[in-house]
């Protein structure tokens, strides 16, 4: 394990670097997502974002190839990094690193949810990393489900906040399968499965997470606040020829 | 003594299952800065005043050296322009304030709040481009440029759930102890909304049994501080609220205070609510420090009334460290005050409004600490010259400043004809009970800029309610032949006018075209024919005489798309542009081409002028600036052998479903009995336009024949549209814009011209009118006067107006007065010798 978060520090730090330089390497897909966020406050405006999803390394471990994600907004606008790590056969996530820019600095944050697990509610920010991976439901005849995750998160020295998260797994209209191979970016989306996400701690925030059956990354995850989607694919990497 | 104190409490509370469980902090590397919240009441920002309501009185502040003006001068930026009235619409009191969207608590402290975590603080005057910019300057910029912040509030829904005191103590540790990152509270579970920004807490429990009585004192910026302020002083919150514990496990919790927060939010995006405001170059502003030595302004070399500097922009701040001079051009008919602001500086100085002549002009008036130049109205076109004199050079960096106040208002003609056989006809109406002076300014393109031209008038000054018509040439003897002329009148009074084109070459056709009361900076070109058989033309002219016009005109086809580059203008000041359409756009942008909307960064005035060809026939149209949701025809023509086409467009954003009703003579839908067609139809999404022929639209109507139209639009949404009609064999063309019920009045004034028809509509009324009308010679006196009958709503009546004074108007008529019962529409058709116009009545108070 340390070796692997050796890994992804010095992946981070490449790919920053990389991404500095605007040639990094293609090391495997990218695909961008664009999210609305509704405005919540009075007299405020709703505003739009795409992200690029990037995968700037690749690591081969003994449970299966982990991409390395590096998350920034298409163009460079909005001054707020992620980067976090991703199974994508068996849908977990971790490792997650998040530097924003504001008083004149960057600011970095702890690395959140440094253990993988299938299920990663972002706790702050922009950047939408909400994840439940679809992978345990991918073998299932029916995928209608319902599971609750129950967790003690840490929050201080001696004190933990008891979570339940409800996770309701519904099938949406059977479509055509996905298309998603095709290399220039097109997306065309099958919903298949979609996850409907309850945490104790804000019953009413509940999130709804679209995957496509092939796709390592969900269509569409929408909260009160904000609405993604996914917008375009490119299985192999874009370009930083430019 | 005292310890035992302690431990016999210890142990009673033990012995209750009370237990003093701990503590917990965080403090972030910074605090939030302390701040002014900025309300919306006066607009303090754009307008200085930034003390009431609510607030300490703030010493010294810099009052009419607002931080708005500050930033546009000192970025080369007009200023009082957009990023100023956008904050006075937006950000400021309403004019009514009784409006129910208002509150007097509205205001900055969300972009307070959120500027005084996410920049760092200024703590030190600065300035640039000589401007002096304070701390409180530097930080209502910064506050503007937070104001429209995007955010991520928890939760993300309050309005349906305030914060629940888990979700507010699990959110302060993750981010204020966990992240290191601040939050911002909003305080008022009430209606009013009051945000604070968080940088700090220190919590303090006591376990009794399984619950957790958690007080937490948050540490909060002070938003209610004088502008100033770089204080260091904390505004603390103590919240109350009960978790539910398994062991050190949070499971649950209650609210204990009486007033919890209603949400918590973070700053994720920096956005400005005011979209004129430029965070980078505002950074340029609130990063500036003041340099070792005093640095003169943006006017200099202007130490000598040869070199005077132009007076460009209506507000000025600079720096009185040698005389400045500046030449103010005024124009007749304006009132021009000028107000010297010379308080801010330490050395005497003295302030000078003269002539050309160096002799003084108009009273001085001292008002609280600066002092007010009366110039008064303006009977000539000048210069006047403001003097600056330091007595010795001034050592503080404060500014002084001016502000030009000209009062009088506009009217416009885009386009005047007197040669080559074209005559223009004027005609105007004092809309006031008390006289209008009026003061007529001729512009005409030169090389460079405009030249103006003056002629003496046989009109100087309008009785009140009073009506002139006639040619140019009788108003203005004096006058050259010249077609390139542009028109505006001034005077303290409001007018209505309209004027009449013809040309006995081409058979004396007949265009009018009101007289255009205000500019705009969005219009719409509704009509657009150009082929074999017709040509269309457009003037717009810039009424600014300081400075240049920008303009696009994008041409949409019928469907909505754009087509075409747009065409892109600069009009200079007081020039004017104008052209044919086969001239301005190549001819596959006119094939596909509907209407064409322009767009301008000041306001400007124009009408489009089209005709066949030959001129056997011709029109004008004024251009359209803004639609409305329900629209009239005036009467449609159903003799044999007239047409009557109708064109819509929808210049919004959103799409909306047209429909066009044909009404009979009385006013019962001419479709009524039909179960199945009762209007038609036509979905106009954004920017598509809608033109047909009345037959073509209602063929054949069961109970016709139609006389006039209703369109209305579902969902509402405002549109434009005009309506051209005529008859091929006899000559006649006729066009006017469609109307709506904000146009009804119940009197007007009609100049009296052979062949003049009434159109008398009350189709959008409740109630049935009577419209009395009374035969006025030049001099006003009344001649004769005769009813035109009750008009029942939802009809129209043609009246002419010989026939109802038995044959022929009284001998001497100038122009009819009319009075109506009810508010009414009311348009001069005018058909002479076979040709034709409309125009609007002109008001009259």
């Amino acid at each position: 394990m340390k070796r692997l978060i050796q890994f992804a520090i010095v992946s981070w730090m490449l790919g920053t670097i990389l991404a500095g330089a605007d040639r990094p390497a293609v090391a495997g897909p990218a695909w961008e997502v664009e999210t609305v966020y509704h405005a919540r406050l009075p007299g405020a405006t709703a505003f739009t974002a795409q992200w690029r999803f990037e995968v700037v390394a690749r690591e081969a471990g003994p449970d299966g190839e982990w991409w390395h994600v590096q998350v920034r907004s298409v163009d460079d606008q909005l001054r707020t990094e992620a980067h976090f790590r991703l199974q994508p056969e068996t849908g977990r996530l971790g490792s997650v690193r998040v530097r924003e820019y504001f008083r004149d600095a960057w600011h970095e944050y702890p690395v959140l949810q440094d253990e993988p697990a299938d299920v990663f509610l972002m706790p702050f920010g922009l950047i939408p990393l909400d994840f439940v991976g679809r992978v345990d439901a991918a073998g299932q005849a029916a995928r209608e489900s319902r599971r609750t995750v129950s967790r003690d998160v840490p929050l201080a020295p001696r004190q933990a906040v008891r979570r339940h998260l409800e996770i309701n797994a519904g099938a949406p209209d059977v479509v055509a399968p996905s298309s998603w191979d095709a290399g220039d970016g097109r997306v065309a989306p099958a919903p298949w499965l979609t996850y409907q996400i309850t945490d104790s701690l804000a019953p009413g925030d509940s999130r709804s997470l679209t995957w496509d059956r092939d796709l390592p990354w969900w269509l569409e995850c929408r909260s009160p606040g904000r609405t993604s989607r996914l917008i375009a694919w490119y299985p192999r990497g874009v370009s930083h020829a430019e | 003594m005292r310890n035992r104190t302690i431990l016999t409490l210890l142990v009673l509370g033990i012995c209750a299952g009370v237990l003093p469980a701990g503590s917990d902090s965080a403090q972030l590397p910074y605090q939030a800065w302390n701040g002014h919240w900025w309300p919306f009441v006066d607009a303090a920002m754009a307008t200085g005043r930034a003390n009431k309501p609510y607030g300490s009185p703030y010493n010294d502040w810099e009052g009419f050296f607002a931080p708005f003006d500050k930033y546009s001068l000192a970025l080369g930026e007009a200023p009082r322009w957009d990023f100023w009235a956008w904050e006075l619409q937006w950000h400021g009191t309403p004019e009514n304030p009784e409006d129910p969207n208002w509150a007097e608590w509205y205001g900055h402290c969300n972009g307070w709040s959120a500027a005084s975590v996410m920049e760092i603080e200024p703590n030190v005057p600065g300035e640039y481009n000589g401007i002096y910019f304070r701390v409180g300057d530097k930080k209502a910029l910064l506050t503007e440029a937070h104001q429209g912040d995007g955010s991520r509030v928890f939760p993300e829904d309050p309005d349906v759930e305030p914060i629940s005191a888990v979700l507010f103590h699990v959110t302060l540790v993750e981010y204020l102890k966990n992240l290191a990152k601040p939050l911002i509270i909003e305080t008022s579970l009430g209606p009013q909304v009051w945000n604070s920004p968080c940088f700090g807490y220190d919590m303090t429990w006591t376990d009794v049994g399984n619950t957790r009585q958690v007080t937490t004192i948050v540490h909060l910026g002070r938003g209610s501080e004088a502008p100033d302020t770089t204080s260091t002083f904390v505004r603390n919150l103590t919240y109350e609220y009960d978790l539910e514990m398994d062991g050190e496990v949070i499971t649950g919790g209650a609210w204990r205070s009486a007033n919890p927060p209603h949400f918590v939010w973070e700053v994720t995006i920096r956005s400005a609510a005011n979209p004129y405001l430029d965070y980078e170059r505002a950074r340029l502003l609130t990063d500036s420090v003041l340099p070792a030595s005093l640095t003169d302004d943006v006017a200099e070399n202007n130490d000598t009334r040869p070199t005077a500097a132009e007076v460009v922009h209506p507000v000025f701040f600079g720096r009185l460290l040698d005389p400045d001079y500046f030449r103010l051009p005024v124009e007749a008919g304006e009132t021009v005050d000028v107000a010297v602001h010379l308080e801010k500086l330490d050395k005497p100085a003295t302030a000078t409004l003269t002539d050309s002549q160096g002799a003084a002009v108009g009273t001085v008036e001292t008002v609280d600490n600066y002092q007010v130049f009366h110039a008064g109205k303006q009977y000539e076109d000048r210069d006047l010259y403001l003097e600056l004199i330091p007595t010795v050079p001034q050592t503080n960096f404060r500014n002084y400043g001016f502000e030009v106040t000209r009062e009088s208002l506009s009217f416009f003609m885009p386009h005047l004809a007197n040669a080559d056989g074209w005559t223009t006809r004027m005609a105007l109406v004092g809309q006031e009970t008390e006289p209008a002076e009026v003061f007529f300014h001729f512009y005409r393109n030169a090389e460079g800029g405009y030249d103006k031209q003056h002629f003496a008038s046989t009109l100087t000054t309008l009785e009140g309610g009073g009506y002139r018509m006639g040619l140019l040439e009788e108003f203005f003897p004096d006058i050259t032949p010249d077609n390139e002329r542009w028109l505006r009148i001034r005077s303290d009074r409001q007018l209505s006018g309209a004027f009449l084109f013809s040309n006995a070459a081409y058979g004396g056709n007949l265009a009018a075209v009101p007289l255009v009361a205000a500019g705009a900076r969005k219009l719409f070109f509704n009509h657009l024919a150009v082929d074999a058989t017709w040509w269309t033309g457009i003037s717009i002219a810039n009424p600014d005489i300081s400075h240049p016009a920008q303009l696009s005109l994008q041409p949409y086809r019928p469907d909505g798309e754009a087509v075409g580059d747009p065409l892109e203008l600069e009009l200079l000041p007081g020039c004017r542009y104008i052209n044919m359409l086969g001239t301005a756009f190549p001819p596959e942008t006119l094939a596909e081409a509907g209407w064409i909307e322009i767009n301008a960064d000041r306001e400007v005035a124009g009408f489009e002028l089209f005709g066949t060809n030959d001129l056997s026939l011709f029109e004008g149209v004024p251009l359209q600036t803004q639609g409305q949701t329900t629209l009239y025809t005036a009467y449609i023509p159903a003799e044999s052998g007239w047409w009557t086409g109708i064109s819509i467009v929808n210049p919004d954003a959103g799409n909306t479903e047209v429909r066009i009703s044909a009404y009979n003579a009385n006013g019962i839908n001419a479709y009524a009995n039909d179960p199945v067609f009762q209007y038609y139809a036509a979905t106009l999404d954004s920017h598509m336009k809608f033109v047909a022929l009345v037959d073509q639209l209602f063929p054949d109507p069961p109970l016709g024949p139609v006389v006039w139209l209703k369109i209305e639009t579902v969902p509402a949404r405002p549109v434009t549209g005009f309506v051209l009609y005529g008859n091929f064999s006899e000559g006649v063309l006729c066009g006017y814009p469609l109307v709506g019920a904000s146009e009804r009045r119940f009197r007007g004034i009609v100049p009296w011209l052979d062949g003049t028809r009434l159109i008398v509509s009350n189709a959008a009324g409740s109630n049935t009118a009577a419209v009395t009308i009374a035969a006025c010679d030049a001099g006003g006196a009344t001649l004769g006067t005769v009813s035109s009958g009750s008009i029942s709503i939802r009809t129209i009546k043609r009246l002419d107006p010989a026939e109802l004074f038995g044959g022929t108007v009284p001998a001497g008529t100038a122009f009819l007065r009319w009075t109506s019962s009810k508010n009414i529409h009311l348009w001069q058709e005018i058909l002479q010798d076979g040709q034709g116009t409309v125009v609007i009545s002109l008001d009259y108070e």
